[in-house]
């Protein structure tokens, strides 16, 4: 790889399904395929976690269920499509069951947990979700978790030292923290210093929009730390593979927020 | 699809940002946040003028207006200035603000109603909006949807201002953020079919798919102008945003530079 026409993304932040309150950000599954095809060809968005909006507003068991059988079909699998696993509150009432589940999920071609504590309501604490996480450390499993998600009063307070807690316990699972709706979340100190006291926290770029912030964080703790998404369909993709292919980088830096960092992650992985 | 080198537009199109902030400001830490860096970015991509507020404009009264002329005059022939009017001072701001508009590099006003907790039809604002009308200078001002958590934008609701483009038609007025989120930024669309004296821009994180695209099918693309909100929002984001809308290539020479330079007169 020598140039940046070279670069390929993995986009762990790609959105499908019907979106209840949104004709507009509803992708049916018998368009997603073409929608990855064409990504693959404009932007070479080669591989891609699919999350599914039926595991947001419906169910997260529906919502995997789906997910897995879209992924198991031939066009997905050519479109380079894998799956995003959101925490099925069942295990909350039978945590004895969880170990089976991520096992089968992951050979189903689940690559990714999502977290939803506030939208889905249960905790993610280290005191509280503690079994999970043994479980998901034990297999560097990674979690991804918005920041939206541990603003409970809405109001930006976010519990960002809980943070810091659950990746000091679990230092073999990555902690992927999207960047959420408020832009404002992220002109902050806390994710230097999260950065700084914790070696496996990672921040999904998309909405990294602040000046110079990719190049900033990158410089800061190493191009390692940052992990390409799009948010589709929310963000056109065009403007987070532009926002990283025009920074300030090397081209090696480049590539592995592209993709290489998060393909290091799963290939971490062991299950 | 736009997919080159964002460095590029520059040979294609004019670009002029008329939305930027430079200056420190308190709650806001960003590691290159500096003046020189950002105007070399906005340099290096190829932004031919600027015209910006600054955040000490802002949050300050006289700390704001005597650092303005050093950092105008520093860049000159690139940037431009908003004089920021506070209406929470409003016999002082006016009066300084008189004597800045003779200045050259003053080319507009900037207020903020939710930075500055006024309504923008409140008493305080009164004389300001005579004055404008008066001299006839294009006026920036922050709008939002009022309907979000931070419960200061409803200071700024886009509709807040239709008395006032309605009772002084010769004002220029500009919403920043096209009211921000939402529906507000579908319902500034109706405001602005309306009210031909209204301009928009589309600075900070608006990037909704497809917006842009609706208001220049329904109001054409002369009244739109591209501002970056720099340092809030990488400049990087806004042209690849404007560049790969699916519009005509007239409407993105508009948007991109062309109405602006019109607007606050500069020449290119």
């Amino acid at each position: 790889m020598n140039t940046e026409k070279n670069i390929e993304f993995f986009d762990i932040n790609f959105w499908l399904g019907e979106n209840y309150i949104s004709k507009k950000y509803t992708l049916f599954e018998e368009d997603a395929c073409e929608i990855l095809l064409k990504r693959k060809v404009d932007n070479k968005i080669n591989f891609t976690l699919i999350s599914n909006f039926l595991s947001y507003f419906y169910n997260p068991k529906a919502g995997n269920d789906l997910t897995s059988e879209l992924i198991a079909k031939d066009e997905f699998k050519q479109a380079g499509a894998s799956g995003v696993l959101f925490m099925e509150q069942d295990f909350f009432f039978n945590p004895g069951g969880f170990e089976s589940w991520l096992h089968k999920r992951y050979e189903r071609g689940f690559r990714l947990l999502k977290l939803l504590p506030k939208t889905h309501k249960y905790p993610f604490e280290l005191s509280l979700f503690n079994p999970f996480y043994e479980i998901l450390n034990s297999y560097n499993f990674p979690v991804m978790i918005n920041i939206d998600e541990l603003d409970i009063t809405g109001n930006k307070n976010i519990e960002w030292d809980k943070l810091a807690e659950i990746a000091d316990l679990y230092d073999n699972m990555p902690i992927i923290i999207e960047g959420g709706q408020s832009k404002e979340l992220m002109y902050n100190c806390y994710l230097l210093s999260l950065l700084n006291n914790t070696s496996n926290i990672f921040i999904e770029t998309h909405n990294l929009l602040g000046f110079n912030q990719v190049e900033d964080l990158a410089n800061f703790k190493g191009a390692g730390r940052l992990i390409f998404g799009s948010c589709y369909p929310f963000f056109n993709d065009n403007l987070a593979v532009s926002r990283i292919l025009n920074s300030g980088l090397d081209i090696k830096d480049k590539a592995k927020i592209a993709s290489l960092n998060f393909k290091g992650i799963i290939d971490n992985i062991i299950i | 699809m736009f997919s080159g080198s964002l460095e590029n537009l520059a040979k294609e199109y004019v670009i002029i940002d008329t939305h930027l902030h430079l200056g420190a400001l308190s709650y806001l830490y960003m590691p290159s946040n500096n003046d020189e860096n950002i105007i070399n970015l906005l340099k290096k991509f190829g932004v031919k003028k600027a015209v910006c507020a600054t955040h000490g404009s802002l949050s300050s009264i006289n700390f704001g207006s005597d650092e303005l002329p050093g950092i105008l005059e520093k860049y000159a022939d690139f940037l431009y200035g908003y004089f920021v009017f506070n209406p929470n001072f409003e016999e002082s701001s006016l009066k300084t603000l008189e004597n800045y508009l003779d200045k050259k590099y003053i080319v507009g006003v900037k207020i903020h109603p939710s930075w500055h907790f006024c309504y923008p039809y409140d008493k305080r604002y009164e004389r300001f909006w005579d004055f404008i009308q008066e001299r006839q200078v294009p006026v920036l001002t922050h709008s939002w949807n009022p309907d979000v958590p931070n419960k200061a934008q409803k200071f700024s609701d886009p509709f807040a201002f239709e008395d006032i483009v309605r009772k002084f038609p010769n004002l220029k007025l500009i919403l920043a953020h096209a009211g921000g989120r939402g529906d507000m930024l579908y319902k500034v669309i109706t405001l602005m079919e309306k009210h031909s004296n209204l301009y928009v821009d589309f600075a900070g994180d608006i990037f909704v798919p497809g917006l842009i695209e609706e208001y220049v099918r329904r109001i054409g693309s002369k009244r739109l102008l591209f501002g970056t909100d720099m340092p809030w929002v990488d400049i990087r984001f806004q042209l690849a945003n404007v560049a790969n809308l699916e519009v005509a290539e007239n409407d993105k020479r508009n948007i991109f530079g062309i109405n602006a330079s019109k607007l606050f007169n500069l020449k290119i």
